[in-house]
């Protein structure tokens, strides 16, 4: 956010910094034209609602709706006037995926496995395994962290404010039947 | 009052007060940092242990528990960039970079420092102006009330964001998503497609701890390395503390805000950490500095904040109106006691009302002590590696969300919004208008039917009334005026590009 007096010319700008923008730029006008539509959806289906509760969702989906049309008009132009600054980095460096995969992968894997298998389980192995996946391979660490962490946890949340931890779905679907 | 006042004193400067004061203080630090719990938890949690002790005992534990909870709250905004509540979000603007640069002990001070000056003046303010307050507040009806939610609305979507379409893109989707559920005028199920556990809404915490803590968790993955960038750490919390007595103006401007706009029911804390923090900028001779970890930064945004919750205790005492949540688990602590609110809590109950608002003075000193005597060892996490912080807060974070609703669905609901949280920081949607619109969304909601309901269907009941139109005027003036300073920042475009381009 520091500001720069010495600018005379777009040639004074790192091109970087612009490339950067119009990756925002285009970014934006995706995520807004998705609202549009989303919002559309939101408003419609309120429609089949009675007259008083449709009343607000409508006027947040008419909210949304108008944001997002100027949003999307914003994003449109702002990434015409960039169009010349892309240089091939739209998309992300190959050596970047593997942290990138990591990072929208790991907290859904590890909510997976808590359905499936139980926090306590699921916590071990995916402590565990983040540890290692992230590249911590000393195995006084990975084993005395993880035991550390889930102790505290333990310590705070059962002991002290007698909160149980989730089990597994499937085991209690199936202990119902 | 003064003779009140002393009586408050002397009940709560006993040897058994100060050492409940003194747990409660301990308990509600380490609960406010933690991600998913906070003061609303922390009192929840300790409300049943009050039930066995004496009614001016149990008020000071939640005095000193809430205290703490909300002043640790900036603790998580600085050290990890997620805000322990909403209030604290502005906090992460400033807070967060000066973590970066080594100096997150530096920065603690600061808002320890800034919470006692503001929780010091904000209960002096509640002990003066909390009865003539009885008459403004009688004013209020639905119409005023979404009136003012409406500027809450307005004015954090347009500081927050350098896009103010996309801050109200975002306030759109937290408004839509607190709709979702049983409909609170009629009883109409809105949007749950069948689904049992969307009859009760979308709790707040999931969605917090998706937006804020897994983003950053993601964010930390990608980026590896340390939140301390040099990998050290500088300055003392003491020097924070003293730092912020300094920057005096900047104290007792942000002070004032959040005692004037903490008065408003429901609307308070949060819109007055926003808009003390851009208050301080536009007032700064430097304003590039905010930002990047200017002083001014931390300390507006708490100084308002606790300010705010302070004089949000005033309507909440004389008219049991709460204005927050806090203040709503308060009114819940003196029924089950069998204290009611009204305008002759003070007069009929002397002790335990100017025990208890003595009780937070004490408790923000209590705190003053205790953060500052953490605040070394807490900093130690801006020097742990990111592969092992993140994994440890995503356990810790997935914990926090479960105790909050004892439900899977709220992880599951944290999941989906730690994506949104990441795609949003990638394109400039800024977060905080979503979860402001979700908190605020049910009494936007209820007011709007309510009002419609006084009118018979004229919605020209919000302009006929003439705070309702005063009000909505405001909203609409401050969108107005952030597109239009934003647009004229345009006229040089190209140092508009090179900043990175803040819209209209």
């Amino acid at each position: 956010m520091s500001t720069n007096s010495q600018i005379s010319s777009v040639s004074d700008i790192p091109a970087t910094n612009l490339a950067a923008q119009l990756r925002v730029a285009v970014g934006s006008a995706l995520l807004c034209a998705f609202a549009i539509a989303g919002f559309l959806a939101i408003y419609l289906e309120a429609a089949a609602f009675g007259s008083e509760a449709a009343l607000f969702p409508h006027m947040a989906a008419a909210l949304g709706m108008t944001s997002a049309a100027v949003g999307l008009a914003q994003a449109l132009l702002k990434a015409s006037r960039l169009r010349r600054y892309r240089d091939g980095s739209l998309i992300p460096p190959r050596e970047e995926w593997k942290d990138i995969l990591i990072s929208f992968a790991g907290p859904p894997a590890y909510g997976v496995a808590i359905g499936v298998f139980g926090y306590w389980p699921a916590s071990i192995v995916g402590l565990g395994a983040l540890f290692f996946v992230l590249g911590e391979r000393k195995p006084l660490v990975l084993v005395g962290l993880t035991a550390l962490t889930l102790f505290v946890i333990y310590a705070v949340f059962e002991l002290i404010f007698s909160i149980r931890m989730p089990g597994s779905l499937i085991f209690d679907a199936l202990n119902r039947r | 009052m003064i003779e009140n006042l002393w009586i408050g004193l002397s009940a709560v400067l006993a040897w058994k007060q100060l050492l409940i004061m003194f747990l409660a203080t301990v308990a509600g630090l380490m609960v406010g940092v933690m991600p998913g719990l906070g003061p609303i938890t922390a009192m929840a949690l300790l409300i049943p242990f009050t039930f066995t002790m004496e009614p001016l005992s149990a008020l000071l534990a939640l005095a000193s528990i809430s205290v703490a909870a909300n002043c640790s709250g900036a603790f998580s905004s600085i050290l990890l960039n997620v805000p322990g509540e909403t209030s604290s979000a502005a906090t992460c603007f400033d807070g967060h970079p000066m973590a970066k640069q080594g100096k997150a002990t530096v920065a603690i001070g600061l808002s320890i420092g800034a919470s006692f000056f503001a929780a010091v003046i904000g209960v002096v303010g509640v002990i003066l102006i909390a009865q003539p307050l009885v008459a403004v507040a009688l004013a209020f009806g639905p119409p005023e009330y979404f009136a003012l939610a409406s500027i809450g609305i307005a004015l954090v979507s347009c500081l927050s964001a350098k896009s103010v379409p996309k801050g109200l893109i975002m306030a759109a989707l937290g408004l839509w998503l607190s709709s979702i559920g049983v409909d609170s005028v009629i009883g109409e199920p809105r949007y749950t497609f069948g689904l049992l556990e969307l009859q009760d809404g979308i709790n707040l915490v999931p969605v917090m701890v998706g937006l804020f803590a897994i983003t950053e968790i993601m964010e930390w993955i990608r980026e590896r390395g340390t939140i301390a960038a040099l990998g050290k750490l500088e300055g003392s919390v003491w020097g924070g503390i003293l730092e912020t007595f300094r920057h005096k103006v900047a104290l007792i401007r942000s002070t004032m805000v959040g005692l004037l706009v903490g008065l408003v029911p429901g609307v308070g804390a949060v819109a007055a950490s926003f808009l003390s923090y851009e208050v301080e900028k536009r007032a700064s001779s430097t304003p590039e500095r905010f930002g990047n970890g200017a002083p001014e930064g931390v300390i507006a945004p708490e100084a308002a904040n606790n300010s705010a919750i302070c004089a949000g205790l005033a309507p909440a005492l004389t008219l049991g109106i709460p204005g927050g949540s806090t203040s709503a688990l308060l009114l819940v602590a003196l029924a089950v006691h069998g204290i009611r609110p009204g305008p002759m809590l003070f007069t009929g109950q002397p002790t335990l009302v100017y025990g208890f608002l003595v009780g937070l003075i004490i408790g923000a000193v209590m705190f003053l002590i205790v953060g500052a005597m953490m605040a070394r060892t807490l900093s130690l996490v801006t020097l742990i590696r990111a592969e092992i912080l993140a994994p440890i807060f995503l356990i810790i974070s997935f914990a926090g969300v479960y105790a909050d609703t004892r439900s899977f669905v709220a992880i599951v609901i944290a999941i989906i919004f730690g994506i949104v949280g990441c795609l949003a920081k990638a394109f400039e949607f800024p977060p905080v208008p979503l979860v402001l619109g979700l908190v605020l969304g049910g009494l936007l909601d209820t007011s709007f039917n309510q009002s419609l309901g006084m009118s018979n269907g004229d919605p020209t009941i919000f302009l006929t009334r003439p705070l309702s139109a005063t009000l909505l005027a405001c909203a609409l003036a401050t969108i107005i005026f952030s597109i239009v300073t934003r647009v004229r920042g345009k006229g040089r475009p190209i140092e508009a590009l090179s900043h990175g381009g803040e819209d209209g």
